[in-house]
């Protein structure tokens, strides 16, 4: 065959090697899973000049072949051929950044060792001659005897001599396996660009530098930062609104449709309350989502991202993190799936796992909701300050639970070897919107297929719980109650009706309403979930809840957001008005026969605390077990968090009666 | 209310149950992928 | 010559001709892939905000360790 068909790109992380990857196949890649491991698999066609198509793998980076993290080992297994799922591939680009040519040519020495057709990219040319460093590449290519092209992949410069290279008959690299250690292959590369590469004698500021005096500065980088977070939270939690309330009306728009054309009945409940309402509360955190990914995407195109994991290592060290915990965390608090998905980043396999259990004790955007029901219903006459320092109040101790949980885990999990943290600080380089806006789209896809699939499963099984057994007797009722109604909206609406009998029939419609709100609250009382609260009562009495409660807390096990819906079908038998539903909840009184409200201060503040710390996210638990390779982790992080936010809202139900 | 739809709900949900069930209980089932990719075997 | 010990003791800007690397065997083979071997040469470039860790120039890559690796990575 005289050209390749599939092409293996390889190099040290942060070289630019997206770039070149964006380059050869624009937007025809795909991004899916090595099986068995955490490592993201990302493939692509790109065009020769002979106009065949080829594929490229793009490796996980790699400093070495010695692999020394899961990433690693894939690299090292893909190319010597040992993964079932992946064929060794027919040659390899090596990417090495012009900068660097020493360090980076180690890992490349070791693939031309391989028994591989090599082609040589020597990458940021660019960045090389502002640090006065010129690379005779031409000599190189007569030493190695395969092609060696230099490329700024960022300005898609020395794409044409690439395509040359790629479209031509591969060749083997002159090179001479290294017998021995480091010391000596960084001889035998000392050798091989002796002649081949000039430094310039002064010494240069690059411009990276002048950037990481302001950025890294410890007065002004901590207030960058803090502006950039400070901006992201503020993006996240208001000016997502907007985006989101279309989204929600979307979906209201849908169910009113199908409420439309579709007789009532079971299915059509089904459709509007289960698939509808269900699906439509995760979509609407997608521009979160977004968002996220967009921010989280742009510092880490233009390296600023590692400038954060260096000022935060200091923080994390002490419960036994590193520095690059802190974006998956930070990225929690919007949502922890992205958050987990983005540990993916970490080298070592112990960190990834504790960073994904305590992940979910962040307050995520999916407990709003339910934290301001709840504060409102508290603080009924409170000030929008007062309730604000109680919303601030639940994020501190939600940091604060991510800390002393961290502590604990890494207590737990004894470390088998000291882990090296060695940062890598990238040169800082113009922002490539075009690649920040596919990583958004394709973390997007994923996040609204993944929770999407296992949402809309949980909400149509969750509805069932609500509706089914049916007591027929209370049918019954229901359907004689909804055929009145039907008959007196009718003369209500009709023109002909006379006025004594369109007031009778407007107080009938009144009443009915009400008997069937009342009937439908019966009904859920005897459905598997009002079972389920009246059930678990005993157990959370201490707790200061009742089994209306309870079916709140059982239902929004598989999401949060759930618990405020179901409480209006609870307190009122139908979706409503907030307002209405609040209402409802304030007037409700004790079952202990006092009178006292249900909905007490201290039963909020009770309630408050499971919130912030139960786990109540099924997709997160599947997104754990998805991540973690097993059920075991995903299993622990419901027992533990769901156990210890039983603890904590029993301590502060309790220990709240001292004072209030 | 109406006759059909009051089994054709459960239906559903049974159904719903069934492929819960097995995606997260035989994920061999998937084979070499994951859900991530729109895996077609061309390649 | 001043009397340094390691790498960490380096103020900013300082250079300084790299010596033995004391530490497990994975940690310390991971550095010289990266090029910290002894006879090459190092730079302090910074430290954090909050003092760890630092930031070295090594090769022509910036790499940050901290201190209490940088402790056992000494000088010649």
């Amino acid at each position: 065959m005289s050209s390749p068909r599939t092409f293996a790109l390889v190099g040290n992380p942060n070289t630019g090697k997206t770039t070149l990857f964006n380059a050869l196949t624009g937007l025809r890649q795909k991004v899916a899973n090595y099986p068995g491991v955490t490592v993201e698999k990302k493939t692509g066609i790109g065009r020769n000049r002979h106009g065949e198509e080829f594929t490229v793998i793009d490796l996980p980076g790699a400093y070495s072949l010695e692999a020394k993290s899961p990433d690693e080992e894939v690299t090292r297994a893909v190319l010597h051929g040992e993964r079932a799922d992946t064929p060794k591939p027919d040659a390899v680009l090596c990417l090495v950044d012009a900068s660097n040519l020493e360090r980076h040519l180690y890992l490349a020495t070791q693939v031309m060792e391989l028994d591989l057709p090599v082609i040589v990219v020597v990458n940021k040319t660019d960045t090389a001659e502002e640090l006065g460093i010129t690379v005779a590449t031409k000599k190189l290519e007569e030493r190695l005897g395969v092609p060696v092209v230099p490329m700024q992949a960022h300005a898609r410069v020395g794409m044409e001599a690439l395509q040359v290279a790629l479209s031509a008959e591969p060749a083997k690299a002159n090179w001479k396996p290294v017998e021995g250690d480091t010391a000596a292959r960084y001889a035998a590369i000392g050798k091989l660009l002796e002649g081949a590469v000039a430094h310039s004698e002064d010494e240069r500021i690059t411009p990276s530098d002048k950037w990481d005096r302001v950025l890294v500065h410890p007065v002004f980088g901590w207030l960058i930062l803090f502006g950039i977070l400070g901006g992201l939270f503020f993006t996240l939690f208001s000016l997502a609104g907007y985006p989101m309330d279309l989204i929600d009306g979307a979906f209201g728009w849908l169910g009113e449709q199908v409420e439309a054309r579709m007789a009532e009945g079971d299915l059509r409940a089904l459709i509007t309350e289960g698939i509808i309402g269900g699906v439509g509360g995760v979509v609407i955190f997608l521009p979160q989502i977004l968002i996220l990914f967009f921010f989280i995407g742009l510092m880490e195109n233009t390296g600023y991202l590692a400038r954060v994991s260096f000022m935060m290592d200091r923080l994390m060290a002490g419960v036994g993190l590193n520095g690059k915990a802190f974006v998956p965390l930070l990225s929690s608090y919007a949502c922890a799936i992205p958050g987990i998905m983005a540990t993916r980043t970490m080298e070592s396999a112990r960190d990834r796992l504790i960073t994904t259990l305590i992940a979910p004790i962040t307050s995520c955007s999916a407990r709003l909701p339910v934290y301001v029901m709840l504060i409102a219903l508290m603080l009924p006459a409170g000030t929008a300050g007062q309730k604000a320092l109680v919303m601030l109040g639940l994020y501190v101790l939600s940091i604060l639970g991510v800390y002393a949980f961290a502590y604990v885990f890494n207590r737990a999990f004894k470390q088998t070897d000291k882990t090296l943290l060695v940062l890598e600080l990238p040169s800082y380089q113009r922002p490539s919107w075009r690649e920040v806006g596919m990583e958004m789209f394709d973390r997007g896809k994923i996040f609204l297929r993944r929770a999407g699939t296992v949402i809309l499963g949980l909400s149509i099984v969750l509805w069932a719980l609500t509706t089914y057994p049916k007591d027929p007797k209370i049918e019954k009722q229901l359907a004689d109650a909804e055929a009145v109604l039907e008959e007196q909206q009718q003369l209500l609406d009709s023109k002909s009706t006379e006025q004594n009998q369109r007031e009778e029939a407007g107080n009938v419609v009144e009443a009915k309403t009400k008997g069937i709100q009342k009937l439908t609250r019966k009904q859920l009382a005897h459905s598997a979930a009002g079972k389920l609260g009246h059930a678990i009562e005993p157990m959370i009495e201490p707790l200061g809840y009742d089994w209306r409660m309870g079916i709140g807390l059982v239902a929004s096990f598989a999401a949060r957001e759930v618990f405020v819906s179901t409480m209006s079908i609870v307190y009122l038998g139908e979706e409503a008005e907030e307002d209405s539903v609040r209402e409802r909840m304030a007037a409700q009184k004790r079952d202990d026969g006092t009178g006292k409200p249900a909905y007490d201060v201290r039963t909020c503040l009770s309630l408050l605390v499971f919130y912030v710390f139960a786990m109540q996210c099924l997709s997160t638990v599947a997104v754990t077990r998805r991540e973690t390779n097993s059920w075991r982790w995903a299993i622990l992080q419901v027992v533990y968090l769901t156990g210890f936010a039983y603890l904590a809202a029993l301590a502060t139900y309790q220990l709240s009666g001292f004072f209030v | 209310m109406n006759d059909w739809q009051t089994w054709a709900a459960p239906a559903v949900v049974i159904v719903t149950l069934a492929i819960l069930l097995w995606r997260n209980l035989c994920p061999a089932k998937e084979g070499a992928c994951d859900e991530d990719c729109g895996c077609d075997k061309s390649d | 010559m001043s009397d340094l010990h390691h790498i960490g003791q380096l103020s900013e800007g300082e250079s300084a001709e790299l010596g033995s690397v004391e530490l497990p065997e994975a940690a310390a083979e991971r550095l010289a892939e990266m090029g910290m071997l002894p006879g090459a040469s190092i730079r302090m470039i910074r430290r954090a905000p909050l003092g760890c860790p630092i930031e070295f120039e090594v090769g022509g890559a910036r790499l940050a360790l901290r201190r209490a690796d940088a402790a056992q990575i000494f000088v010649q």
